[in-house]
C-alpha cells in the first residue's frame, strides 16, 4: 500500500509535468495541425537559460525564472515565424520534416555552445519534505503539482473568457470561418505558440527540479512523452492533454515500482497503442469520418 | 516491347559498368576501407529509404517505425549466422538475410493489421509506438544480448577472404547487388497493377475503394513488403558493423530515414536514392567543420523544406533510356522479343432477367449518431433504365449513393443487386459485383495519367500476382497490354484518346468529369451511379452530356441512377424520377408527373403554397 | 455599395470565374443563382479574400478589397455567412455570437445587438449555453446568420442558407432575411433554391460555368422562360 501510494505520488509528480508540456503540444497541433517536434527542445532552452542566468551570472532566482520562460516564448515565436509560417499551405509532411530539422538545429546548436557534457541544474529551493504518517512527499512534488494545476486552470480560464483565448479556439476549429469573424489568424497562431512555449518553460523548470542535469538532448524524452500524452487524450483537445499526461505519469511510475523500470517505456507505448486501436482519436477525441 | 528491351539492356549495362568501377577501385585500394565503409552505409540507407518510400511515398501513409523492422532483421540474421557455424559463411549469411527479411515482414504484417486502420498523424504515432516497443523488447530479451547488445557478429568484410582490401570489395558488391534488386523490385512493382492499386490509395482512398481496389489488403501488402526490405537492410547492417545495440534503432533512426524520403521527394525512387546518398555523405563531407557540421546539416534541411516543400525531385523519376534515347538503336535488333498476345480484362457476366430489377432497395435507412440521414428509401432500377434522384441540397441524395456503394453501412433495410443482398459489404466488393459510381466533387487519381486512372479500375479483372509484376513475367506483359488496349478503346468512345498520357489533374473540368465516368465504366458495372454529372457545365456541355449518357446506356448496357439539379437534364433523359427531401422519399414517377406534383414543387422548388395555387389558377386561365 | 469588376479566378488549370461583374446597391437584396459548380461560392470567397483571384477588382464602400486580408474586410462592414454554416461546434452559442462581434469594442451596443439577434432567433436564446455542435441543422443556420449580424454589417453575404433545411425552416429563414433587410442591412444572397431566392430579392444574376449569363429584376427573372426551364423545373 505504501509502495502504491508512493508510486502514485511520483506518478502525479511526473504526470503533471507531462501534462503541462502536452498542453503546449496540443495547442500548437490544434491550431496548425503540426506535430511540433521541436517542442521538447524548447524545454532544453528554458533549462539552459536557468543554468546560465543562475549558475554563471548569479541572477536572483525569480528573475532567472521569468527570463527563462520569456526565452522559451521568444524561441517559440521566432521558430513559428521563420520555419513554420512559410510552409502553412504545403503538405503536412513537409512541415513535419521542418519541425524535425528545427529540433536537430536546437539540439546541435546547444551542443555547440554548451558542449555535449551535462551541466548540473542549480538547486532552487531547499525545503523539508512533508511527512504524512509513513508517507513522505517532497516539497518539489507538492510545488510541481500546484504549479501545474494552477497553470492549467488559468489556461482554461484564459481560453474560455478572454477574447484572444476564444479566438484561439475558433481558429483551431475552423480557420476560414474565424477569419470571416475578423480574427487575424496569424496573430492568433503566434499567440498560441507563445503560450504553448511559455508552458514548456514552466515545464522545463519543474522537470529540471526533478531531474537536475541539463544536456542538449534534455528535451527529447519529455517531449516525446508529452506528445504521446497529447495523442492519448485526443490531440488538439486541452483537457485531453492533461488527462493523457497524468495517465502516462502514473502508468510509468507504477510500472517502475511493480514490474521493471526498463519496461516502463514499453508499457507507455502499449497503453498508447491499445487506446488508439479502440479509440482512434484518443480518449476524449471524436473520430470524424471523411465526407464523401 | 523493343524500347522496353532497349531500356532494360541500357540499365543493366550501366549497372555493370558502375559495379565494375566501384569493385576494381575498392579492390585496388583507390577507395580505401573508410570510403568503402561509407559506400556500404549509403547502400543500406538507400534500401531503407526506398522501402520506406513504398509506404510513405507510394501508399501515402506516414510511418515512423521503420528502424524497428530494420532491427528485427538485424538481430534475426545475426543470431542465425552466429549459430550456423557448420556451413560456409556465404550460405549462412544468405539464410540469415532472408530469414531476417521474412521475420521483419511477419512482424510488419502483425503490426500493420491493426495499425493501418489509423491515418495520418495517428498512424505515425502508433508506428512510432510499435517501433519503440520492438526496441524495448529486444533490450529485455536474453537471446538478443539485452541492453548490451550482440558483439562478435562475423563481418562480411572479414569473412570472405584473408585479404582485407579484396573482401571490402566483396562486401560492397553484396550490398550493391542487393540494393539494385530492392530498387528494381520496388520500381517494377510500382508499375504493375498492384503498384497502381497502392498509388491509387495515396491519391484518393475513397475513389480507390469505389474503383474496386481492396484498399486494406493493399495497404498491408505495401507495409509488409517495406518491412521485408527493411529487415534485409538490417541484416546487412549487422554484418557490416559486427556489433548491434538496440538503442541504435530508436525512433530517431526511423526519423532519419523519413527525412531522406521526404527530402528526395515522396514517391520518387530516384529522389530517395539521391537523398540517401547525399544525407549519408553530407556529415562526412562536413567533417572538416567539426562541431558545426550537424548545425549546418539541420539548417540545410530546414532551408530545403521551406524552398522545396515537395522534396528535391517531387515524384519525378530518372530514366536512363529517356536520357540516352538515341544511342541504343542497334540494341533493338539484338534484343527483339516476340510480341506477347494481349490478354484482355475479363468481362463479368451478369444474370439479368427482363422484368426483374437490377437494383432494388427495401426500406433503406441510416442513422448517424441519432440523426436520421435517410429512412424508408425504396428505389428500383430496371435493366437499362435511366432514373433521376432529385431533391434540395442536403436532402440526403449523396447519402443514398454512399449506402448503395457501401461507403456507409445501412442501419435499416436491404439493398438487392441482381438478386443478391449487398447491404453491409465493403465498397470494393460492391464495385466488383456491378455498381460503378462517380463523385459530386470529382475524385480522380490526380497525379496518375488518364490511362492509369482507367487501368486501376481493371484491377480486379486481371490476375497476375505481385511477384509476376516485380519480375515482369509473360503473364504480366500480356495482361498489361490487354489493359492498355481496352483502356484506349474506352477512351476512344469518349473522344479522349489524345489525352491518354496526360496527368488527370491537367485536364479541363469537363474532361475530368468524363474521365471519372470512363473509370466507373471500366469495371464493367451493371448499374452506374452519377452524382451531379452536369455540375459546373454550361448548357452546351450539358446537352452533350445528355447525349453521352444515352450512348453509355445502350453501348455498355447499364442502368443509370443520377443525382442532378439541372432540370433540363433530369427532365430530358430520365424515364423515372425519385424525389427525396429530409432523407425521405416524397415522390416517384415519370418526369411530367413529377414536375407537376404539388409536394415536389413545395419541397424542392421552394414555392410557397399560396404562390403555387396562384400559379395553378394562372395555368387554368 | 459593392461592385465587382471583371474578376477572373483560377483553381490550378481550371478557370473558375470568367470576367465576373455585378453590383449591389444600398438597401437591396441581390441574389446570385445557378447550378452547383457554377461559381457562386467562389465569388463570395473571392470577395471575402478567402481565395486570391487573378485579376479584376472588388470595391466595397469605395475601397478596393483586393489583397486585404480576410479579417480586415469584416471590419469594414462586410459579413459573410459561409456555405454549410461553419459554426464553431465546440463553442457555446453565446461564444459563437461573441466571435461574431470580435472586431467590435463597444460592449454596450454589442450587448444590445445580441438581444436583437435573440429577437430574430428566440431558439438561440433558449440554447445560448449549449455547444453549437449539438444544435440541429436549422438552428446552426440561424446561429451562423446571427453570428454574422453581430459584426453589425452594412452588407451581409449569405451562401446557400436553405441548404439541408426542411421547407418550413427554409421559409422561416427567408422571412428573417427579409426582416434583416428591412432593418437596413443590404443582402447578397447566393442560392440554389432559385425560386425562393428570387421571390425575396430585388434583383438577380444567373451564373453558368463561372459566367454571368443573365441579369435583371427578380420578378422578370422569375418569369424568364430560360430560368424557369433550368432552375424552376417548369416549362
Amino acid at each position: 500500500m505504501i509502495l502504491f501510494l508512493n508510486q502514485l505520488i511520483n506518478g502525479l509528480h511526473v504526470g503533471s509535468i507531462y501534462a503541462l508540456i502536452a498542453l503546449g503540444y496540443t495547442m500548437v497541433y490544434g491550431i496548425i495541425k503540426l506535430i511540433n517536434f521541436a517542442h521538447g527542445d524548447i524545454l532544453m532552452i528554458g533549462a539552459y537559460t536557468i543554468v546560465v542566468t543562475i549558475s554563471f551570472m548569479g541572477w536572483p532566482i525569480a528573475v532567472a525564472i521569468i527570463v527563462s520562460i520569456l526565452a522559451c516564448v521568444l524561441f517559440g515565436v521566432v521558430i513559428e515565424r521563420f520555419a513554420y509560417k512559410p510552409l502553412r499551405s504545403s503538405p503536412k509532411i513537409s512541415s513535419l520534416i521542418t519541425a524535425i530539422g528545427v529540433s536537430m538545429l536546437l539540439q546541435n546548436g546547444a551542443q555547440l555552445i554548451f558542449s555535449p557534457n551535462p551541466k548540473p541544474f542549480p538547486i532552487l529551493l531547499n525545503a523539508p519534505p512533508l511527512n504524512l504518517g509513513p508517507l513522505q512527499i517532497s516539497f518539489t512534488t507538492i510545488l510541481t503539482f500546484a504549479v501545474a494545476i494552477i497553470s492549467m486552470i488559468s489556461l482554461q480560464g484564459f481560453v474560455s473568457t478572454f477574447k484572444m483565448g476564444k479566438a484561439m479556439r475558433a481558429v483551431s476549429e475552423d480557420m476560414d470561418a474565424a477569419q470571416l469573424m475578423g480574427i487575424n489568424a496569424n496573430h492568433t497562431i503566434t499567440a498560441t505558440f507563445a503560450i504553448g512555449c511559455g508552458l514548456a518553460g514552466v515545464g522545463a523548470l519543474l522537470y529540471c527540479m526533478a531531474y537536475p542535469t541539463v544536456s542538449p538532448t534534455l528535451g527529447s524524452l519529455p517531449g516525446i512523452k508529452a506528445f504521446i500524452a497529447a495523442v492519448l487524450g485526443g490531440i488538439g483537445i486541452m483537457p485531453g492533454a492533461m488527462l493523457g499526461g497524468f495517465i502516462l505519469g502514473i502508468a510509468e511510475s507504477l510500472t517502475k515500482g511493480y514490474i521493471s523500470s526498463q519496461l516502463s517505456d514499453a508499457v507507455v507505448y502499449g497503453i498508447l497503442i491499445i487506446v488508439l486501436l479502440f479509440k482512434p482519436a484518443g480518449l476524449l477525441g471524436k473520430s470524424v469520418s471523411e465526407k464523401v | 516491347m523493343t524500347t522496353k528491351a532497349k531500356s532494360y539492356a541500357l540499365n543493366i549495362i550501366a549497372l555493370i559498368i558502375l559495379f565494375a568501377l566501384l569493385f576494381s577501385l575498392t579492390a585496388s585500394g583507390s577507395i580505401n576501407n573508410y570510403y568503402s565503409g561509407i559506400l556500404v552505409t549509403v547502400g543500406i540507407s538507400i534500401i531503407m529509404t526506398v522501402s520506406l518510400n513504398l509506404t510513405t511515398g507510394l501508399l501515402g501513409q506516414l510511418a515512423l517505425g521503420h528502424a524497428g523492422f530494420m532491427s528485427i532483421g538485424a538481430y534475426t540474421s545475426a543470431i542465425i549466422t552466429r549459430n550456423l557455424q557448420g556451413i560456409p559463411f556465404g550460405w549462412s549469411l544468405l539464410i540469415g538475410l532472408i530469414a531476417g527479411g521474412l521475420f521483419a515482414a511477419v512482424c510488419g504484417f502483425i503490426i500493420g493489421m491493426p495499425a493501418l486502420r489509423l491515418k495520418g498523424d495517428y498512424l505515425a504515432i502508433i508506428t512510432l509506438g510499435f517501433g519503440e516497443i520492438i526496441r524495448v523488447v529486444i533490450e529485455n530479451t536474453s537471446i538478443t544480448g539485452g541492453a548490451a547488445g550482440l558483439t562478435r557478429i562475423t563481418r562480411m568484410s572479414r569473412a570472405f577472404s584473408p585479404d582485407a582490401q579484396l573482401s571490402s570489395a566483396v562486401q560492397m558488391g553484396i550490398v550493391f547487388w542487393i540494393m539494385v534488386a530492392v530498387i528494381a523490385s520496388i520500381f517494377t512493382l510500382g508499375r504493375s497493377r498492384h503498384g497502381r492499386a497502392i498509388i491509387s490509395i495515396r491519391e484518393n482512398e475513397v475513389a480507390a475503394e469505389a474503383t474496386g481496389i481492396p484498399t486494406t489488403r493493399y495497404k498491408l501488402l505495401a507495409f509488409t513488403l517495406a518491412a521485408f526490405f527493411a529487415g534485409i537492410a538490417g541484416g546487412l547492417y549487422a554484418h557490416q558493423t559486427g556489433i548491434l545495440t538496440a538503442r541504435y534503432f530508436d525512433f530517431n533512426k526511423s526519423i532519419e530515414y523519413l527525412v531522406m524520403v521526404v527530402l528526395g521527394g515522396m514517391g520518387s525512387i530516384t529522389g530517395s536514392i539521391l537523398a540517401a546518398s547525399v544525407l549519408v555523405a553530407l556529415p562526412e563531407v562536413l567533417r572538416g567543420f567539426a562541431s558545426w557540421r550537424m548545425v549546418l546539416y539541420s539548417l540545410a534541411l530546414i532551408t530545403m523544406m521551406i524552398f522545396r516543400p515537395m522534396g528535391l525531385l517531387g515524384t519525378w523519376e530518372f530514366s536512363l533510356s529517356r536520357a540516352w534515347q538515341c544511342t541504343g538503336d542497334f540494341l533493338k535488333r539484338t534484343f527483339m522479343r516476340k510480341e506477347r498476345k494481349p490478354k484482355l480484362p475479363f468481362v463479368p457476366h451478369y444474370d439479368v432477367w427482363e422484368d426483374a430489377p437490377v437494383l432494388e432497395t427495401h426500406d433503406l435507412g441510416i442513422v448517424f449518431g441519432g440523426l436520421v440521414a435517410a429512412e424508408n428509401i425504396n428505389i428500383r432500377l430496371m435493366n437499362n433504365e435511366i432514373v433521376g434522384l432529385i431533391g434540395p441540397n442536403g436532402a440526403g441524395k449523396t447519402t443514398v449513393f454512399n449506402l448503395l456503394t457501401g461507403v456507409y453501412s445501412p442501419t435499416s433495410g436491404d439493398i438487392i443487386l441482381l438478386g443478391k443482398s449487398i447491404a453491409g459489404k465493403p465498397t470494393h466488393e460492391i464495385t466488383n459485383n456491378g455498381i460503378g459510381r462517380t463523385f459530386q466533387n470529382i475524385r480522380l487519381f490526380k497525379s496518375m495519367t488518364v490511362l492509369e486512372n482507367i487501368k486501376v479500375a481493371f484491377h480486379t479483372r486481371m490476375h497476375y500476382s505481385p511477384a509476376s509484376g516485380i519480375f515482369r513475367t509473360a503473364q504480366y506483359t500480356s495482361e498489361e497490354r490487354g489493359m492498355d488496349i481496352r483502356a484506349r478503346e474506352l477512351l476512344r468512345v469518349f473522344d479522349m484518346e489524345d489525352v491518354a498520357d496526360a496527368n488527370a489533374n491537367s485536364l479541363p473540368y469537363g474532361k475530368q468529369r468524363k474521365l471519372e465516368i470512363c473509370r466507373a465504366l471500366a469495371s464493367n458495372p451493371k448499374v452506374l451511379l452519377l452524382d451531379e454529372p452536369a455540375a459546373g457545365m454550361n448548357p452546351i456541355e450539358t446537352q452533350e452530356l445528355m447525349e453521352t449518357i444515352r450512348i453509355i446506356r445502350t453501348r455498355f448496357s447499364v442502368a443509370i441512377l443520377l443525382i442532378e439539379h439541372d432540370m433540363r437534364l433530369v427532365m430530358g433523359i430520365c424515364e423515372r424520377i425519385y424525389v427525396i427531401n429530409y432523407g425521405r422519399e416524397i415522390a416517384e414517377g415519370p418526369p411530367d408527373v413529377i414536375a407537376n406534383n404539388p409536394d415536389v414543387i413545395t419541397a424542392y422548388l421552394g414555392i410557397p403554397e399560396d404562390v403555387h395555387e396562384e400559379r395553378a389558377q394562372h395555368a387554368e386561365n | 455599395m459593392l461592385k465587382i469588376e471583371n474578376v477572373n479566378l483560377f483553381y490550378g488549370a481550371i478557370h473558375a470565374l470568367h470576367d465576373i461583374s455585378f453590383h449591389v446597391a444600398p438597401g437591396e437584396i441581390v441574389t446570385l443563382i445557378g447550378a452547383n459548380g457554377a461559381g457562386k461560392t467562389s465569388i463570395l470567397h473571392a470577395i471575402s479574400s478567402l481565395i486570391p483571384y487573378r485579376d479584376g477588382e472588388v470595391i466595397f464602400s469605395g475601397k478596393k478589397l483586393k489583397k486585404l486580408p480576410a479579417y480586415e474586410i469584416v471590419n469594414m462592414g462586410l459579413a459573410h455567412v459561409p456555405e454549410g454554416r461553419r459554426v464553431f461546434g465546440r463553442m457555446t452559442v453565446k461564444e459563437n455570437l461573441d466571435m461574431g462581434a470580435y472586431t467590435r469594442h463597444d460592449t454596450k451596443e454589442t450587448h444590445a445587438d445580441m438581444q436583437r439577434v435573440f429577437q430574430h432567433f428566440p431558439r438561440l436564446k433558449e440554447r445560448r449555453g449549449q455547444l453549437a455542435g449539438t444544435l440541429s441543422g436549422g438552428e446552426q443556420q440561424m446561429l451562423s446568420i446571427g453570428r454574422a449580424l453581430m459584426s453589425r454589417p452594412k452588407l451581409l453575404m449569405m451562401d446557400e442558407p436553405s441548404m439541408g433545411l426542411s421547407p418550413i425552416l427554409v421559409s422561416e429563414i427567408f422571412s428573417i432575411i427579409r426582416e434583416i433587410n428591412q432593418e437596413g442591412t443590404t443582402v447578397l444572397l447566393v442560392e440554389q433554391n432559385a425560386h425562393m431566392a428570387l421571390s425575396v430579392a430585388n434583383r438577380g444574376y444567373v451564373l453558368e460555368t463561372g459566367r454571368v449569363v443573365l441579369e435583371g429584376a427578380a420578378k422578370a427573372l422569375l418569369n424568364n422562360s430560360e430560368v424557369k426551364r433550368a432552375y424552376l423545373g417548369t416549362a
